[in-house]
């Protein structure tokens, strides 16, 4: 297509080469896919910055705690303080220190976000490659049993689980475990329709003609050429997962006691505005907020980098 | 087509008959009907409870369980008895789905003219300022959790309706316990009611849809035939209207088929914050309430939804895009 | 590409502004002050008369309940206090009404008189007024009084009604006087006779659904007998079931309340009630009152300030407080200690705490383990974090078997030192005892370390949470390792149900104005709701002399010698009597707390929007 030729001038005189390269006039430096996708990411303004503050809420997360020593269990006598020096997101009725407890709810909706993504985002690739190389009746089957898990809203499920299972402990892997299982089909859909079409390809033909197996053809060619809708699929699944995580909170049946997740957070708080409290309610969700819009940013990112055709076009 | 409809419906119905099985054993061990009488005071006596046991079918084995339900499902048409007094689940279930239809149709009905304009405006702007800010304001509201939008936007509407001494917006219920006689002012009570859950529902909505409607929107604008098209030396209007929208909506009218499902089954949070007693809510009293024919009714009625608007969304891209043909 | 940089920047600058938007919009959203609300406050003389004023005829009152209707019988097993209340105005022609301050009154709306005749056999006579009719005509008489009994007798196990206390020591009762007087004899005295006849249903539409109005307590036993234990009744005894399981599926077809039911949705969302017209008591004053289901109880009191209720019934917290203070002048409140109070339990089936056997329970370390960790409990510091913060004067409650507005309560528990804080004290008794460890880890005189326990609380319950979370800190200081979990299900804790199973717990029981039959069932051995497994053969016997006793003096200093018993085996702490709270319409009257079952609308023929304002619609 012209117009993506235009664009590929149009980045190399945006951008110098690379630091320590030979300036090399009459050769043209071959780039690898990778490079051109980080390149094309780089350009994406909202992505990058994105990217910057997400890193800063993951190391508010992670090591914050470290730096800030009061404990998001410890009961102090400042009870409903506002945010002042001492508390810099203020407490709440139990005199606990929202800063900690909102790092404490951060981390742990990070864990359960990004452990929901990696594992649902694999597992739905995977299937759903298998789905698509084969196809015909495996393909039937395997898809039908993925509409299966689709013909129930997710939060039916993990509300009937968590009903069940609430009383046995460790109810934050038992959520992970729901979502994971309710994430994957979308994954395995969009990655099986690549499948199909990429199956016709010459380089499939080609590694079939060398004797390469069916395994290899899918894990080898197949899946790596889906990369870019894998990790789409994953960085939006994030957002998918946190705001899930939420709405489960509110609903009752999401993390308990004595794991905390944001969402628990803003709906031990829903009331805080009217009780005269609103930071209690504001802050931890805006860093629900902070969380979802800039993964959001950053799958849109992404997206553009991946995929150079949409973005690129002219009207 | 009718064959393939016929076809597809056939296939759904082991689907559907494999989840009502997975589910009936998931209900059965996760909602126990004896649970609020286990902590009555004064207590129940103990034959009280073993009758309980068995008015609640609790003492047959599980597949006998699942047989009757099925067998009353399908020969009757009965969705089996509640554990709640005085409760018909069919009749219940039928005034959540009215509910939730009257919640569904406005909000889609909003959502999808605020996706369309919005999509295709940013879409002939890409990259414009508009472009950015709305693109900006759509990610944002994609990021919102429900209730907490929710919760702000009651609290913003009161304090609107106490500064301006009215009272346009309702917080609560599909319409008011004492609605005013006549059909139009009872029309407009609706109405009224409608306004906040629907604004909460539709603008959570609108963004991914529009995200959606730009994509496509852009796909078609670089294509051949819109090329062709302007250079047969058609109107601008003419181009983008007759030959550009028409062909981007595709792909969005089987994505808002997909999402109505999801609609359908209930928008729990919002129906719950307003109080509507929609789909979302019969299914958390249902939960609440540890009653298990209901929670399995409103499951099979979810998966019916989404099985049927699967199938509407695949015919509605074969009717609207003549290069597919379904087999 | 220059340019598409440019962009970039403006796609991030517009984003923060937005986001900035939506930020000023939180703090415009923040900032309202107003005049606070009246707070409506009532000491000991005036539970009954706070919130008293001459009322106008006319208008309509919204109630907000929290739960769906459903069951429309009283007497029902299944029936929620929100529909009780709901339904207060409706049906309760009862011979005895509880009033706020918790004494036990006669209906005189419907009653001439109700007297004990006899103590051996206990005989009591009932008079009902010549007047009192149902709302279709029909004479309040002995026969509703025979019916009452029949379904309450406990005869039927496979009757579904709430409670045969009392009614199953009936032998007799006979109607004289047209129907209007009626003679209860009991076979085993029953001290709490006021308690029973409460709400009264309707035996001739009973009789149109089943019921055989000649049918005799005899003959339902001799039937019952001969289904031989069958799950399923048969003949007369499923026709009276089904007469019952009418009253249960039907809005109310009659009343002999001042109001009827006009409208109830199938749905359960909503019953509408007007003034009956056959009402032949005093008041009645609103026109119509709706009571309406609302599924998310913290949006009442936006529903409340935006006019779409006039009353709400919620569970106060402080957020909820706080809101409602700051409403203005429109609504009025009332906070007050009522008849519910939570309490930490031990699972005394715990080998750990105690065992299944009363020398097991009995058990000189195993008792002073559970004193010392009662003993260690801030129930003060409890207070201050939980209920204190709304209600400045809630305190620590002192008794298990009374609460302060009844005349027996006495303070059986701060003598003993529980729940006090003192960790010295604590320390001083394990130490006593020959524990080790403490402040470590405990470990039994015999050695062996104390196991960590677990302690329980309903899940989402942000109070009992902070309970549990003291409790839990208080016990490290003695070496004690407490892991607090939640329980979705209250039932399956309390009933040991695998993967529920505690070793405390924290939870809440109602009081009844009749503290002697009303607690029975939780402290004798192997009753249905002594969770926790406690036996103790002083206090078994106790109960049984009170429970056969007509002199008041006597049945409270029974009652306080268990409670004391309670407290030496320290088995169970209470913390403080759980707030009720009402807020309505400032132009309302007469509407105040009522924290028996009776409910706050005990009144609902005194309602009424107070003389001369503008009620909101009629």
């Amino acid at each position: 297509m012209p117009s993506r030729v235009n664009t590929s001038a149009g980045d190399t005189l945006g951008t110098t080469a690379a630091p320590g390269a030979k300036a090399a006039e009459f050769t043209v430096r071959a780039r690898s896919q990778r490079q051109i996708v980080f390149r094309r990411f780089r350009q994406h303004k909202a992505a990058m910055a994105s990217l910057v503050v997400f890193a800063l809420v993951v190391l508010f997360a992670f090591v914050g705690p470290l730096l800030w020593s009061t404990s998001a269990s410890f009961m102090s006598n400042d009870i409903f303080t506002a945010p002042d020096a001492s508390h810099p997101f203020g407490t709440d009725s139990n005199g606990i220190d929202l800063l900690s407890a909102v790092m404490k709810g951060t981390q742990s909706s990070l864990i359960i976000a990004v452990v929901v993504s990696v594992v649902s985002t694999a597992f739905g690739a995977i299937y759903g490659a298998v789905s698509g190389f084969y196809g015909g009746w495996t393909d039937t089957i395997m898809m039908r049993i993925a509409d299966l898990f689709l013909t129930f809203p997710i939060i039916a499920i993990a509300i009937m689980l968590d009903n069940r299972f609430q009383a046995e402990a460790s109810s934050l892997w038992l959520l992970i475990f729901v979502l994971t299982a309710l994430f994957w089909p979308s994954a395995g859909r969009v990655i099986r329709a690549q499948v199909l079409s990429l199956k016709e390809k010459e380089f499939v033909e080609a590694a079939r003609a060398l004797g390469a197996r069916d395994r290899r053809i899918i894990f080898r060619h197949l899946l790596p050429n889906t990369l870019g809708s894998i990790i789409v699929i994953s960085t939006l699944t994030v957002a998918g997962t946190i705001l899930t995580e939420t709405a489960l909170s509110f609903l009752g049946f999401g993390v308990q006691f004595p794991n905390t997740s944001l969402g628990l957070l803003v709906t031990n708080n829903q009331t805080a505005i009217e009780g005269g409290h609103p930071w209690l309610f504001y802050i931890p969700g805006i860093f629900i907020i902070l969380i979802a819009l800039t993964i959001n940013f950053i799958g849109d990112g992404l997206r553009d980098a991946f995929d150079p055709q949409q973005t690129r076009v002219r009207a | 087509m009718l064959v393939y409809s016929v076809r597809r419906l056939i296939q759904s119905i082991p689907i559907l008959v494999a989840s009502t099985f997975v589910i009936f054993l998931m209900v059965a061990s996760s909602v126990d009907p004896m649970t609020p009488y286990l902590t009555k005071k004064p207590p129940l006596s103990a034959a009280q409870l073993d009758s309980l046991r068995v008015k609640f079918g609790l003492t047959k084995p599980l597949l006998q369980r699942y047989w009757d339900w099925l067998t009353g499902l399908v020969l009757h048409g009965t969705f089996g008895s509640s554990t709640q007094t005085n409760y018909h689940i069919g009749q219940q279930l039928g005034y959540a789905m009215e509910v939730t239809l009257r919640l569904v149709v406005g909000t889609i009905l909003i959502a999808l003219i605020l996706a369309v304009i919005v999509g295709v405006v940013t879409a002939v702007r890409q990259y414009s300022k508009l472009d950015y800010a709305t693109t900006t304001i759509g990610f944002l509201f994609l990021s919102l959790p429900t209730f907490w939008f929710a919760v702000l936007l009651k609290e913003w509407a009161i304090q609107f309706n106490e500064a301006t001494g009215t009272h346009l917006f309702d917080t609560l219920w599909e319409s008011s316990p004492n609605p005013p006689a006549g059909f139009l002012p009872q029309l407009g009570d609706a109405a009224q009611h409608m306004i906040l859950p629907v604004v909460t529902l539709a603008l959570l909505s609108y963004a991914a849809w529009s995200r959606f409607q730009r994509a496509s929107m852009l796909e078609v604008l670089g294509s051949d035939y819109m090329r062709l098209a302007r250079a047969k030396g058609l109107s601008p209007f003419r181009v983008m209207f007759r030959h550009g929208l028409r062909n981007a909506l595709i792909p969005l009218t089987t994505q808002v088929a997909l999402d109505t499902a999801a609609l359908l089954s209930g928008a729990v949070i919002t129906e719950t914050i307003y109080s509507w007693r929609g789909m979302g809510l019969f299914f958390i009293s249902s939960i609440q309430m540890a009653d298990p024919n209901s929670v399995m009714a409103w499951l099979l009625v979810t998966a019916v939804f989404v099985i049927v608007m699967n199938l509407i969304a695949d015919l509605l891209y074969a009717v609207l895009d003549p290069r597919i043909r379904l087999a | 590409m220059a340019k598409d940089r440019n962009r970039g920047r403006g796609r991030l600058t517009v984003g923060m502004a937005a986001i900035g938007a939506l930020a000023l919009a939180f703090t415009a959203a923040c900032s309202s002050s107003k005049a606070s609300t009246t707070q409506t406050s009532a000491n000991e003389n005036t539970w009954n008369t706070i919130n008293t004023a001459s009322v106008k005829d006319g208008g309509t009152v919204t109630v907000g309940i929290e739960k769906q209707l459903g069951d429309w019988n009283p007497l029902d097993s299944s029936i929620s206090a929100d529909q009780v209340y709901a339904l207060d105005g409706v049906y309760y022609a009862g011979a005895f009404i509880s009033d706020p301050d918790g004494s036990v009154v006669l209906n005189t709306n419907t009653m001439a008189s109700a007297t004990l005749s006899s103590t051996s056999p206990e005989t009591v006579v009932y008079k009902i007024k010549p007047g009192a009719v149902w709302s279709d005509g029909t004479p309040i008489d002995a026969s509703d009084f025979v019916y009452d009994w029949l379904v309450n007798s406990g005869t039927d196990p496979n009757m579904l009604n709430a409670s045969s206390t009392g009614y199953n020591d009936i032998s007799s009762v006979v109607g004289s006087d047209g129907g209007k007087t009626v003679t209860v004899t009991f076979s085993t005295a029953f001290p709490d006779w006021k308690s029973l006849f409460g709400p009264l249903l309707p035996a001739h539409i009973a009789a149109k659904h089943g019921y055989d109005e000649s049918m005799t307590l005899a003959q339902l036993t001799a039937d019952v007998k001969a289904e031989n234990g069958a799950t399923t009744s048969t003949g007369a005894v499923l026709q009276l079931e089904n007469s019952f399981n009418y009253f249960s599926n039907t809005a109310p077809p009659v009343s002999s309340g001042p109001y009827e039911v006009t409208n109830a949705p199938s749905d359960g969302s909503s019953v509408t009630e007007t003034k009956n017209p056959k009402w032949y008591g005093d008041g009645g004053h609103l026109a119509t009152m709706v009571f309406k289901y609302i599924a998310d109880a913290s949006q009442e009191p936006t529903a409340l300030q935006n006019g779409e209720i006039n009353v709400m019934y919620p569970q106060p917290e402080t957020d909820l407080v706080t809101q409602v203070k700051g409403m203005g002048s429109s609504v009025k409140y009332q906070i007050a200690a009522g008849y519910e109070w939570e309490h930490f339990d031990f699972n005394l089936n715990s080998t750990a705490l105690g065992g299944k056997t009363e020398s097991a329970q009995e058990a000189a370390d195993k008792v002073a383990l559970r004193t010392a960790m009662l003993t260690a409990v801030d129930r003060k510091a409890i207070i201050a974090r939980t209920v204190g913060l709304f209600d400045p004067a809630s305190k620590p409650l002192n008794s298990r078997l009374f609460i302060p507005q009844q005349a027996g309560y006495t303070d059986n528990i701060s003598k003993y030192g529980l729940g006090s804080g003192s960790s010295s004290s604590a320390e001083s008794i394990l130490k006593k005892a020959g524990f080790t460890g403490i402040g470590t880890a405990l470990k039994y005189p015999d050695g062996t370390a104390v196991p960590a326990l677990t302690m329980r609380y309903t899940s989402g319950n942000s109070i009992r949470q902070t309970e549990c979370n003291l409790f839990a800190s208080e016990m490290k200081a003695l070496g004690i390792t407490v892991n607090v979990e939640t329980t979705s299900s209250l039932g399956k804790s309390l009933t040991h149900a695998a993967g529920y199973d505690y070793d405390v717990i924290v939870f809440a029981w109602v009081d009844t104005p009749f503290p002697n039959s009303g607690n029975y069932s939780l402290y004798v051995t192997g009753q249905g709701q002594n969770y926790g497994g406690y036996t103790s053969a002083q206090v078994d016997a106790l109960y049984k002399t009170a429970s056969s006793s007509f002199d008041t003096a006597t049945v409270n200093s029974d009652l306080n010698k268990i409670d004391n018993i309670l407290s030496q085996d320290a088995i169970t702490l209470p913390l403080y009597q759980k707030d009720q709270m009402v807020a309505y319409d400032s132009t309302l009257g007469n509407v105040r707390i009522n924290s028996t079952a009776q409910e706050f609308t005990y009144n609902v023929q005194e309602w009424g929007y107070v003389s001369g304002s503008a009620s909101p619609s009629s």
